[in-house]
């Protein structure tokens, strides 16, 4: 038994020595993916969002108005329009995302209690963009908007300023936004994203696993033979995690609340799980392009299927059904909630234990695979060796 | 010449389950599996919970503002702060509201008091659309409020509501109005698919036939297998556009004809790496695992997630030297989607075509090299 366990991990271990595509996929190219979109999302916000501004008033007002927006860092005012079709025609060759209108007499309106309105435009076919700009964009024009409140209830009610500022705010609501106050896409998107690379990496490794190492007659020495694979595939995944990990909390500083330690375990059962289900396919499945396809139609596409940007409680019911059975379902959501609210071990342990109960199923038919396999019937050159 | 080795490759291909499996079901499906998850248009029912310490008339209508909007939805009512930083910390909640004491005493006096919103911001999908949504309720309530102390003040309805909005500000979101998630990603999606497809086809036909292509007339039996591949990867592309488009409504404003020639220039681009690659490894499952790991890192900086100019400089540099899809992504959804105009994309048009030459050049020498049989 010992023996088939250690030759199983040897003829793996071999395997990467000799031809390095396991070295690569499972370590190399995470670890450089890591470093890709690191280096992508560094700076975290999206900012200097290219904007037109349409100013038809030109009143010291709508100057204000215009000049916060071209202080702001959200914005890159590019251009001033003379009118709102030149504006369109700026967006339709998508060269600005956002744009201001100010109509003409509006300084007068205000001053005559007319409420007149500006007008914001926002390309919507970049979400995340203009998403970011309405919220910017709004934000400026509500401090402008409290701002000439203020000044008007204060002269036309001859208030002071502290009591027109208490009418103006009428209640004050205080915002904040937790774990993620700045609203980082690093700090967002980065931990699974490279996350998910490693358990593709494992799952596309290991579902050619079983094939390739042939199969020994002896049929009691074959639970042995897989669970040398799965270790294997689990332990060198496990490191490729780990280092994924730290390149995100330590080269590119997203924060880690958390404990470390409940890292090492949550990343050692999900690696283990991708391991023993990629060998489970390997094990049922002898056409090595069949069982590349299944698990990288399986496991490539995770970050979307298991709710990690688009939450699982919006998508429709299958979907929500068949989400709690990816692994990376009971891992992605709580890594990023140890790096950025530092959760502890025990709000985990129903996905602790969930792998648990995955590894073992997993396992058990995967060894039913393997024994109802006949050994002759392998293709592509697989040898049979005792 | 070449229609005939095109015409024996288009058979070929059309025969070999692999392939067609990969070419043209792949797509379809991964359009139809991936719409399924946006679906839904928004989030709703976010889950929140409510700190209500004054218990006032005014302290229930707002949180009867919340109650009975679509967005949220109460699931908690925590007697602390502590118990409702718990929630939040446990994902029971994504947002929580904290009235204060002498809320609405406060209010009366003319004192502004206090309300906090705490919003989860781990996942920002979940944390900006309780924020907007709630700032929306908040901004309601406020300037009611103001408009109340104002006419308070003995001030007529119209001028107190002029005074409390000296101006308004109106937004109008062009091209995707309700500012979907599935009208942003879906047809991004579908070019990343055309990518995969055509990558795995062309670089799994080249090593299945690599010694038979290298043998003669190697230009001509190469471009064909990539037009055969690419015949079957552009049309499931453009049934995926209509599936889109058809049962998950994803407006197609575009001109198609050129949505098609940009798709056709982008499979002879990522043709270049296919064959490169391919050639390199001579390995149908060992070029599946590495083409297969390329999806995630080539969307991720082709300039989708975020545009172009959100990306560090070098880093566009040297994606656009190695890897053609930020030529083609993001342009082929704005021409589906804006109806960009050719003039807008022609730029990226010419660069792709210097890469597609320089990177098929190196690809038909590495092919050859690898491919060519040694004469004994």
């Amino acid at each position: 038994m010992l023996k088939s366990f250690l030759k199983s991990i040897k003829d793996e271990w071999n395997l990467m020595i000799n031809e390095k595509m396991i070295f690569i996929v499972i370590l190399i190219i995470p670890i450089l993916i890591n470093l890709l979109i690191g280096y992508e999302f560094s700076k975290g916000q999206i900012d200097h969002i290219k904007m037109a501004i349409n100013d038809q008033d030109n009143s010291s007002l709508s100057r204000m108005i215009t000049s916060s927006f071209i202080d702001d860092e959200v914005f890159d005012v590019e251009y001033f329009t003379d009118n709102s079709d030149d504006m369109k025609d700026l967006f339709k060759e998508s060269k600005i995302k956002t744009g201001l209108i100010i109509p003409k007499g509006f300084k007068e309106d205000v001053t005559k209690l007319k409420s007149p309105s500006v007008l914001l435009l926002y390309d919507g076919s970049h979400m995340p963009t203009a998403s970011k700009a309405k919220s910017k964009a709004s934000e400026i024009l509500l401090t402008l908007k409290t701002g000439t409140s203020i000044k008007m209830i204060s002269g036309k009610l001859n208030l002071t300023e502290s009591e027109a500022k208490n009418i103006a705010q009428g209640i004050k609501f205080r915002q904040r936004t937790l774990y993620n106050p700045t609203k980082s896409y690093k700090n967002f998107l980065n931990t699974g994203l490279g996350t998910a690379v490693v358990q593709s990496a494992i799952a596309l490794m290991a579902a050619v696993a079983i094939r390739r190492n042939k199969l020994n007659k002896k049929k009691s020495k074959r639970a042995s033979h897989l669970l040398g694979k799965i270790l294997f595939y689990g332990s060198l995944g496990f490191i490729s995690l780990i280092l994924c990990i730290l390149i995100q909390w330590k080269v590119f500083n997203i924060p880690f609340r958390g404990d470390f330690k409940i890292a090492l375990i949550l990343s050692l059962l999900l690696s283990l799980s991708v391991s023993t289900f990629s060998i489970m396919v390997s094990s049922l499945i002898s056409n090595k392009m069949v069982a590349l396809l299944i698990n990288a139609v399986i496991f490539v596409p995770n970050t979307l299927m298991v709710g990690y940007t688009w939450p699982v409680m919006s998508m429709p019911k299958p979907y929500r059904i068949a989400s709690g059975f990816y692994p990376f379902y009971h891992y992605a959501d709580n890594l990023r909630n140890l790096f950025l609210k530092g959760i502890d071990l025990a709000s985990m342990y129903g996905d602790l234990f969930w792998y648990l109960k995955f590894i073992l199923v997993a396992y058990i038919i995967a060894l039913i695979g393997v024994f109802i396999r006949k050994v002759d019937t392998e293709k592509e050159g697989d040898k049979v060796v005792s | 010449m070449f229609l005939k080795y095109l015409l024996k490759d288009l058979k070929e291909t059309l025969t070999d389950i692999d392939i067609i499996i990969l070419l043209f079901i792949g797509p379809i499906f991964l359009t139809l599996l991936f719409g399924g998850v946006y679906v839904n248009d928004y989030l709703e029912d976010i889950p929140i919970g409510v700190l209500d310490y004054d218990n006032s008339s005014t302290s229930r209508m707002i949180v009867q503002s919340f109650d009975e909007n679509e967005r949220f939805n109460i699931v908690k009512y925590p007697k602390t702060k502590k118990e409702l930083k718990g929630l939040l910390d446990s994902k029971d909640i994504h947002m929580g509201l904290v009235i204060p004491n002498d809320f609405s005493k406060d209010i009366t006096n003319i004192k502004a008091p206090k309300a906090v919103i705490l919003v989860d911001g781990s996942n920002m999908v979940i944390g900006n659309n309780a924020y907007a949504h709630a700032t929306n309720i908040i901004q309601t309530i406020a300037s009611g409020t103001q408009i109340k102390i104002l006419k308070a003040k003995g001030n007529l309805s119209d001028r107190a509501m002029s005074l409390a909005m000296p101006f308004k500000f109106t937004d109008r979101l062009l091209y995707d109005p309700k500012m979907t998630y599935i009208n942003y990603l879906l047809l991004g999606f579908i070019a990343v698919f055309l990518q995969q497809v055509t990558l795995s086809g062309v670089g799994i036909s080249v090593i299945k036939k690599g010694e038979k292509l290298a043998e003669k007339k190697t230009l001509k039996r190469l471009f064909s297998k990539v037009f055969s591949c690419g015949f079957f990867s552009v049309l499931s592309t453009f049934i995926s556009v209509a599936i889109a488009n058809k049962i998950f409504n994803i407006p197609i404003r575009g001109n198609l004809s050129l949505a098609l020639l940009m798709s056709i220039l982008f499979v002879l681009a990522i043709s270049a790496p296919a064959i490169i690659i391919a050639s390199i490894l001579k390995d149908k499952v060992k070029y599946a695992q590495i083409a297969y790991m390329l999806s995630l890192p080539t969307f991720a900086g082709c300039g989708y997630i975020w545009t172009i100019d959100q990306l560090p400089k070098p880093l566009v540099f040297v994606t656009k030297l190695l890897w053609p899809l930020i030529y083609f992504a993001r342009d082929f959804v704005e021409v589906l989607f804006k109806n960009l105009a050719f003039e807008s994309v022609k730029d990226n048009l010419i660069q792709m075509g210097i890469y597609t030459v320089i990177w098929m050049i190196v690809a038909v020498i590495i092919f050859k090299k690898r491919f060519k049989v040694k004469k004994a």
